[in-house]
Parts: C-alpha cells; structure tokens; sequence
C-alpha cells in the first residue's frame, strides 16, 4: 500500500469557482499514534470530495488541519496555492459544518447564520438580508427567529449549512454533518447539500464513514487508511477500479476466490478475467470479486447450490454454498433471481469485468471493521477454498 | 367509570395530597424562624409576645449610621469579589476547558480547598500577608476581598463548571473561530451567554457569601454587616434581626431572580416547538 498522490482530474466545476485545496505530505501523531501518514491530495477548485474511511483513519484530522483547528506536525496545507499553515483559524476564510449540533444557543437562526458577518464588520442590515437569504437556500426562511432548542436536529444542521455558507467561504468543510440525524433527515439534507453545492459550487472537503454518502455526494472520493490515501477517484471508478484490497473490503461487499494470475489475467471458478491495476500478476493469488460480477446458472452437476435467497427490491442477494462449502454472495436482477430457491443446483462463475488479484491469505487490516452499512460484509463472507 | 379508572383516579388523588402535605411541612420548617424573627423584630415589647406591631426595629436600620455603613461596606465588598471572581475564574476555566482539560482536576482540588480549611487557619495563614500589605494598599476594609474571592471559589467554581459542562463549549468555540471570531470574542459572544445562569448563580451564591461571613472579619476587626449585627444585637436585638431578615431577603430576592433568568425563555421555546408540531424529543436531542 503506497500512499497516493492524485492531481485533480475530477470532475471540477467548469465555471472555475472555488479555489483549490492541496494537502502536500500531511504527518500528524497522537503520541504513538500516528493519525496522518504522508497524506497527500489535491482538490480542483469547485470540487466536491469525501474523504472516506473507518474510525480513525485520520480523515477528520485532515479536515481539522485544513480549517485550523489542528496542527500538522510536518507537510503543508495550500489553499489557492498559498501554504495557510500559519494562518489561525479565524483567519482562513473556511466554513466549517460539524457533527455535533454547533448552533450558538444564545442566537436565533438569522443571528447564528449572520455571526460570521459579524465578525466580519458587515453592516447589520446588510447582515440580517444576506442571513435571511441564505436561510432561505437551506429552506429554513420562516424559521429564522427561533432559538436552537426550537429546532429538531435536521433544521439545527441546515442552519449550521447556512451560517457555514453565508460568509461565502473559499472552502466549505463537512465533518459528518449527517451522522447525528435519522436516516429520512440524513436522506433530505444529503440531496439539499448536493444541491446547493451545484447551485454554489463551493470547493467542498466532505468527511464520512458512510461510503453511501460519499459515493452519492462526491464529485471524486478519497479513500484513507492508517492516515494513507488508499485511492482517490470518482465513485465510479472507486467502486469498479478498487486498486487496494482495503479498498475493494472498504467500499461495497467482496467474495474472496482462490485463482491463477498470469499475463495480466487470473483464472478464477474456471474463468479467465482481465486484472486490474495494482494486482498481484502471477502465481495463486485471492481473487475479490463484487457480487454483481458473480453469475449462477441452474446446473444439476454444478458447482453449489442456492442457500438463501434475500429479496431487496429491484435486486435479489444469493447465498451460494460452493461444493467446497465455502459461500459466495450473488447479486441479480429480481425477475432473474426468481427461478431460484433454496436447494437449487448452480453452477457459480465470474463475469468477464476486471478484478483485483492480492496475495492469497491477506486481510486489508482497515483500523475499522470495513463497509459501510450493509449487513453483508465481505467479511461475513467465508473465504472459498478449491 | 371503570374500576380500574377509579382506582387510578384515587392513586392520583392520594399522591397529590401527598405532595401537599409534604410542600407544607417543608415549607412550614423553612419560614417558620423567617416568621419568628419578623414577628421578634415588630414586637412593641420584645420581652413579651403582644400583638400590638411596632416598626421601631426596622427604623433603627437606618437611624443607626454604623448599620448602614456596614451594609455599605458589605455591599461594596459582595460586588467586588462578585468582579474579581468573574474576571479570574471564568476565563481561566473556560481556557482549561478548551485548551488544557488535563488540568482540570487538579484546578477543581485547588478551588475546593477553602471548604477544607477553617476560617481560623485562613486568617493565621493570611494575617502576616495582610501585614505586609496594608503598608502598600491601605488599611480599606476592601482588602478582604482578597480573603472573599477565595472562599467563594468552592461555591463560584461548581455553578460555572457545571454551566460548561453543560454545553459543548469545544464545537461552539471552534465554530466561532472557523466564522472569524478571534478568542475575545468567542469568549464574550459565544461563551459567557452560553454559560449567563452559570455566572449569575456563581454571582449570587458569592454575595450571599459575603453578606453573611463573620468569622473571618470579626477576627481581622474589620465592621462588616455580620460583626455590626453581632454588636448591635447585644446592645438592640430588634435592630440586629431585623437586619439579618433583611440580608436573608435580599439573597432569597437574589436566587430567585437567577432561578427565573431564562426560565421564561425556555417556556416560550418549549411552547413555539410544540405549536409548530415538534414532539418534545426533537427538541434537545
């Protein structure tokens, strides 16, 4: 695992706004530990990127360098290609949005939202029009008179969004605003982050454990480990392209089959399949493979049968007890997964689409127990033998 | 009605009555020696229960220039420990809250001490101080508000912790910087009207403090409100409890002023986030 260092190649606001952030060799211990290991990203202006990973991974340490609230040991921080190292907080121009509820009790919504103003000197008329306006963006116009105990959890968050936004700051921080909110709150304020963010287009440095989050929000989503840069890229090429195992374990469920890497190419449940970059190329390796990549075929001399079927929708989960009685999760369509139940002989292969080879054995060894909210991990999936 | 209806109305009348009597009972135990020293203080013959009144007593608060001089002196000595105290351990305590926690411990040992120490060792500790001192700050009684600031720490100390602990003042402050606020002004505008009931109850808790030390004063023979009602007691009694119903007044007068303080916001908040549909959970989650 070597830590990465990615230009911005996202998916940059084509009006430019925003400046742009670059964390340059970022090193932070807490005594023995070591929270930030040479981390290095560079964030386009006007992008949107999460950071993403398990407890303790440094990601909130990253984003408390940035805003000033903490001190890197060594590394810089450039912000619109100026080292902000020295600047205190109060000076860098950066609005923050925490997890915990933050609001100022003794201030009502419009003067929560219009402190940073005045703290900026601005005349209170101009003040009290630019809080009123950007309540208005978050949705929270009639309720700008109320105290924060008058508000329930979700609005509290759209308030701090506001009083974050209303100073128009060059960088916009989000340090889990969701994670304290109940899944429909989290859900409504998720597309209204989104939203405003297109509408200002803010650079944006968003910090979560949850990869649903960062895969929906992000323009490009920055995976850390260990205070390391796992991968950074967009969602997309996160999900498919995984170029670490703890990546691949990370982000979504994995199956882990035994296969043969040779020539850029592993054979794996007797199919040959292309190998992604940053493989093992050679020799037996453990082979990850998502759910959606795997297909069953009914077969009375074939491989496994069907131990459970979990209907999830659009989408149906297999459970396949390989001969070797190892289990391997398939997914598929409903209307496919129909003609399948529990008992059913299959036969198990692995779609033609590039996969990740490591060394046979290995665990990625995240800080934390991996994926995200799903309660099919990889982990809960036995590794198949044979 | 249903049985089961009547007996929980019956359960419900019971503990009700219970309340009452136990509100009487306390509430009698508590006023009655307030009721005795205002019907000793307006006897027209204090060596007989009569039930002619008189405002003799009361009158002699004031007609008695070492009394007023007294309260005076011990008024002007509450408001400075009062602006001493704030101004010493609510911004130390908030920037050990901030900025060094590890160190709060061993501050609260430190401001819980005067609770440990009688009165007695703090004078003999501090009289040969004070001796060097008068030479250079004058012999003003006021000096004891050197002495009053710390024995009020204990009292000071709980009210503005317990205010602290009670907010995240770590989010709040550091939100306050992330928008431009140098450490002043987190400290003034966020801060300390965060934290208002804590410092009000420190405030009080301290004046009634004050008003009501005599140990400490009467050995350094300093004439503070306790050691003139000591004084004028053995000369009038009527005087000396009449002033000491009034100190006990003017603290109750105190706390409940700090014990409505916000009160009437919260239940205008409470009332606005009910009507607009908020269940009471939502509220301070």
């Amino acid at each position: 695992m070597t830590p990465e260092t990615d230009t911005a190649k996202g998916a940059a606001r084509a009006d430019g706004s925003g400046v742009g952030v670059q964390l340059v060799g970022l090193r932070r211990s807490f005594g023995p530990t070591r929270a930030l290991d040479e981390l290095s990203i560079d964030i386009a202006p006007g992008e949107f990127v999460a950071f993403l990973g398990p407890s303790g991974c440094g990601k909130t340490t990253a984003l408390r360098i940035i805003a000033g609230l903490d001190d890197a040991d060594s590394g810089q921080v450039l912000v619109g290609g100026k080292d902000i190292q020295r600047l205190p907080a109060n000076r860098r121009d950066m609005g923050m949005v925490f997890q915990a509820y933050s609001l100022f009790p003794n201030m009502t919504a419009r003067d929560n939202v219009a402190f940073g103003l005045r703290m900026r000197k601005i005349h209170k008329r101009a003040r009290r029009q630019k809080a009123d306006e950007v309540l208005g963006v978050v949705g929270l116009a009639a309720y700008a008179d109320r105290y924060p105990n008058q508000l329930s959890g979700g609005q509290q968050q759209r308030v701090a969004l506001a009083r974050a936004l209303a100073i128009e700051p060059r960088v916009l921080l989000l340090d889990e605003p969701l994670s304290a909110l109940d899944a429909k709150v989290r859900g409504e304020l998720r597309d209204e982050i989104r939203r405003i963010h297109q509408e200002i287009g803010t650079t944006t440095v968003f910090v979560t454990h949850d990869q649903e989050e960062a895969l929906t929000l992000a323009d490009r989503v920055a995976v850390i480990n260990y205070g390391r840069l796992q991968q950074i890229g967009p969602p997309t090429e996160i999900y498919e392209k995984p170029r670490t195992e703890f990546v691949a374990d990370f982000i979504g469920l994995t199956n882990r089959l035994p296969g043969v890497a040779k020539d850029g190419t592993v054979s794996v449940l007797d199919t040959r399949v292309p190998l992604l970059e940053g493989s093992v190329q050679s020799g037996e390796v453990t082979v990850l493979v998502r759910p959606e990549a795997m297909q069953v075929t009914p077969s009375a001399d074939g491989n496994g049968r069907i131990a459970m079927v979990s209907f999830r929708g659009s989408i149906c989960m297999l459970r396949v007890r390989l001969v070797n009685d190892a289990l391997m999760l398939v997914q598929m369509p409903s209307a496919e997964a129909a003609q399948f139940v529990a008992g059913t002989a299959v036969q198990t292969t692995v779609r033609s689409v590039p996969v990740l080879a490591v060394a046979p054995g290995s665990r990625s060894g995240g800080r934390a127990s991996g994926a995200g909210s799903d309660p099919l991990l990889s982990s809960d999936v036995p590794e198949a033998v044979g | 009605m249903t049985p089961r209806a009547s007996g929980v109305g019956r359960r419900s009348l019971a503990r009700t009555f219970a309340r009452w009597v136990i509100f009487i009972v306390v509430g009698g135990y508590l006023l009655l020696p307030l009721f005795a020293m205002l019907e000793f203080s307006t006897r027209e013959t204090p060596t007989a229960m009569a039930w002619k009144r008189t405002a003799l007593g009361w009158k002699g608060i004031a007609d008695n220039p070492s009394v007023m001089s007294a309260i005076v002196l011990s008024l002007e000595l509450a408001a400075l420990t009062v602006a001493v105290m704030l101004f010493l351990l609510a911004p130390t305590m908030v920037w050990v809250h901030l900025r060094v926690p590890k160190v709060r411990r061993i501050i609260e040992f430190i401001s819980l001490l005067p609770l440990t120490i009688p009165a007695i060792v703090i004078v003999v500790g501090l009289a040969p101080v004070y001796r060097q001192l008068i030479p250079v700050i004058g012999q003003s009684p006021l000096v004891l508000t050197f002495i009053y600031v710390v024995l009020v720490l204990p009292y000071a100390y709980r009210s503005i912790d317990a205010s602290l602990r009670s907010i995240d003042i770590e989010t709040l402050a550091q939100a306050a910087r992330g928008l431009g606020a140098s450490w002043l002004q987190v400290f003034l505008r966020v801060v300390v009207p965060s934290i208002r009931a804590g410092l009000l109850s420190a405030a009080v808790l301290s004046i009634a403090l004050v008003l009501g030390e005599f140990t400490i004063s009467s050995l350094l023979v300093y004439d503070t409100l306790q050691v003139i009602v000591n004084q004028v007691g053995q000369d009038n009694a009527q005087v000396a409890v009449a002033v000491s119903l009034a100190a006990l007044l003017f603290g109750f007068v105190l706390l409940f002023i700090v014990s409505t303080v916000g009160a009437g916001r919260r239940r205008a908040a409470r009332a606005t986030a009910i009507e607009a549909g908020l269940e009471e959970g939502d509220l301070y989650e």
